[in-house]
């Protein structure tokens, strides 16, 4: 039987093996509404160095120089059979997670920023808020008619989508965000502002490990980082430099960038090269199959120098995710219904998976006809014996007269146990049962 | 002959007014931060306002400057010096509900602008931002100061006369007493809250 379930269990592997490396091949599935990241970091843009802005800043640091390399306890299965097919699994996002890949970085935890440099989101969001609207004038004795909140509340929604949109002097844009990642976001955000009844309206979403990697680089990474350049040497790295976004697969693998992200690792600099802690902050906040969506999205979308790419995603955006909700309403987490359309499949992903499956079928038809020919062999072969044990002329086969006889009892519960010590042969449990 | 004539006619006249013309200063005392003192309205007389336009900054998430005293009729710019957006409102002026006001919410270096027609303290808001806070305080004559940090004050071109001269600070009722000005004149305001 252990034979019987390693073979199938080698079968199916093989068969999913087989599924995996048809999807990998080439990295040709792509989620058409993703965009490699492009041009100078959002520092660079604002002609800010790294020690005078508080973006992107977690104020905690990578492990002191004297941290020796740990292996990294996750590690997604996916980076074992290649990494497309992986990157296009659906994952459940909340609010809060499309706030932590986006926002978090700059905002922080609450949502309060770093003033002056990064303001608070929380009171902007308070002022799109009817109830906290309609509260704080009474608060500051202003009679106002309902129709004149609901203005001064549109006012202030349209200037939070405009900025969530466009950016702002010092806050980048966010064109890159669908719908639906907006809608839930800004549920979320009205949570964290402490709007009433926020947190019935939380929206869930589907998306891709590659689109969870897109976001956080778009995001976070590319504050400090340019999408290209050269990689920078052990003098430059020391000098200052932050290493372009296009260097790093040459400067790390997937597992080493897990690492970075999370908890930090040393980084070799100056000359003679020496380790140091390095300035990278840790984002303990991102989980580590999230840095390895990182990795994925930056190995399959490389980042590029024109900016002309990244305004396709508005462009893509209805194709992407589900269409708005036509009602209006949020939906309710936990969310229970279907996933998201996920995005386009080309032609040859779709036939790999039902050609696998029928090769592990077509195993299982052939090794299920080959016991039975043999359960039917052994039968034949003992009713042959059986027949002929009084009469001395015929001889028993071998294996009829050997093998060890099996003491069975039936407990309490009427259920049929072996006796310890004994092996049961094929022939005496089919006798049994 | 008669320009000469009308010449000194005029040049009397003006050294007259200049000699009538006197200064009202002063000091407040009592509570912190900058209150304003001027000449509330005079009897039979009407002043124009200026065609300056004063400006209320939005800059840093506050109100600048905290207070800005004009004259009535004067029409107030709102500009938006930060790079988030703001919204201005004010619930009363000098009181009255009635006048309370939404001027709408704006982004970055984009301006709005009211007249202020009516005299009183307009207490100024942000909806976005509930900690900025700034007063304009609509006077009716062109008599008006600010004080300094120390309290003190200082009304200038202020002709002959008897007036009453009101102090307004924020949060505390408004207190008047009456000044004659023949030359300078002296006027200390001690508040409490």
């Amino acid at each position: 039987m252990k034979i019987l379930t390693a073979i199938c269990a080698l079968l199916f592997s093989a068969a999913l093996m087989f599924g995996q490396l048809r999807f990998g091949q080439g990295n040709v599935r792509k989620d058409a509404a993703i965009t490699a990241v492009t041009g100078e970091s959002w520092l660079h843009h604002l002609n800010r160095s790294f020690d005078e802005t508080s973006m992107g800043k977690t104020w905690r640091l990578g492990p002191p120089d004297s941290a020796t390399e740990q292996p990294t306890p996750c590690v997604r299965s996916s980076m074992l059979f290649g990494s497309t097919a992986s990157s296009l699994r659906m994952e459940t996002l909340n609010g809060s997670d499309l706030y932590r890949l986006n926002c978090r970085g700059c905002h922080g935890e609450y949502g309060l920023g770093a003033p002056p440099e990064i303001g608070s989101l929380i009171d902007p969001v308070r002022a799109t808020s009817v109830v906290l609207v309609t509260q704080r004038m009474k608060m500051a004795g202003m009679a106002l008619s309902r129709r004149e909140t609901a203005e001064l509340v549109n006012q202030s929604r349209s200037v939070l989508l405009k900025r969530l949109h466009e950016g702002g002097k010092d806050m980048p844009s966010f064109h890159h965000l669908r719908e639906a990642e907006i809608r839930s976001l800004v549920a979320y955000l009205n949570q964290l502002a402490g709007v009433p009844g926020a947190e019935k309206e939380q929206v869930a979403i589907q998306e891709s490990h590659a689109r969870v990697g897109e976001l956080i680089v778009k995001s976070t990474c590319h504050v400090c980082h340019d999408a290209i350049g050269l990689n920078p040497t052990p003098r430059e790295l020391l000098d200052g430099t932050i290493p372009p976004l296009s260097a790093l697969p040459v400067r790390v693998n997937q597992t080493q960038l897990m690492r970075k992200v999370t908890s930090g690792a040393p980084v070799i600099m100056g000359t003679p090269a020496s380790v140091y802690r390095g300035r990278m902050p840790v984002f303990s906040y991102l989980s580590e199959n999230e840095a390895a969506d990182v990795y994925e999205y930056l190995t399959q979308y490389p980042p590029t120098e024109s900016g002309s790419s990244d305004q396709t995603a508005q462009k893509a955006q209805p194709d992407a995710t589900n269409p708005p909700n036509d009602s209006g309403e949020a939906r309710v987490v936990p969310q229970t219904g279907p996933a998201r359309v996920p995005e386009r499949r080309e032609q040859g992903d779709s036939v790999a998976l039902p050609i696998g499956m029928g090769l592990f079928a077509a195993a299982l038809l052939a090794l299920g006809c080959w016991i039975t020919l043999r359960e039917f062999k052994k039968i034949s072969v003992e009713s042959q014996a059986r027949r002929a044990s009084p009469s001395p002329g015929i001889e028993l086969a071998p294996w009829a007269t050997l093998h060890p006889r099996v003491e069975l009892r039936i407990d309490s519960s009427s259920r049929v146990t072996e006796s310890v010590g004994r092996k049961s042969s094929v022939m005496e449990e089919r006798k049994i049962s | 002959m008669e320009r000469n004539f009308l010449q000194v006619g005029f040049l009397s006249m003006a050294l007259s007014l200049t000699a009538h013309a006197g200064v009202i200063s002063g000091k407040v005392t009592g509570v912190p931060g900058d209150s304003v003192v001027y000449i509330e309205a005079i009897a039979g007389k009407t002043f124009p306002a200026s065609a300056e336009q004063p400006v209320m900054a939005q800059r840093r998430l506050m109100f600048e400057p905290h207070i800005l005293p004009v004259q009535q009729g004067s029409t107030v710019e709102f500009l938006n010096n930060d790079g988030v957006a703001h919204n201005v409102f004010w619930p009363s002026v000098g009181g009255s509900k009635k006048l309370g006001h939404n001027l709408g919410t704006w982004p970055q270096n984009e301006k709005r602008a009211f007249k202020f027609d009516i005299p009183g303290a307009v207490p100024l808001l942000c909806n976005v931002h509930p900690e900025m806070s700034g007063y304009i305080v609509v006077v009716p004559t062109p008599y008006f100061a600010l004080t300094n940090p120390s309290g003190e004050y200082r009304i200038e071109n202020v002709p002959a006369g008897g007036y009453s001269l009101a102090v307004w600070h924020e949060g505390i009722k408004n207190h008047s007493m009456h000044v004659d000005v023949e030359g300078d004149a002296k006027a200390d305001f001690t508040l409490s809250r």
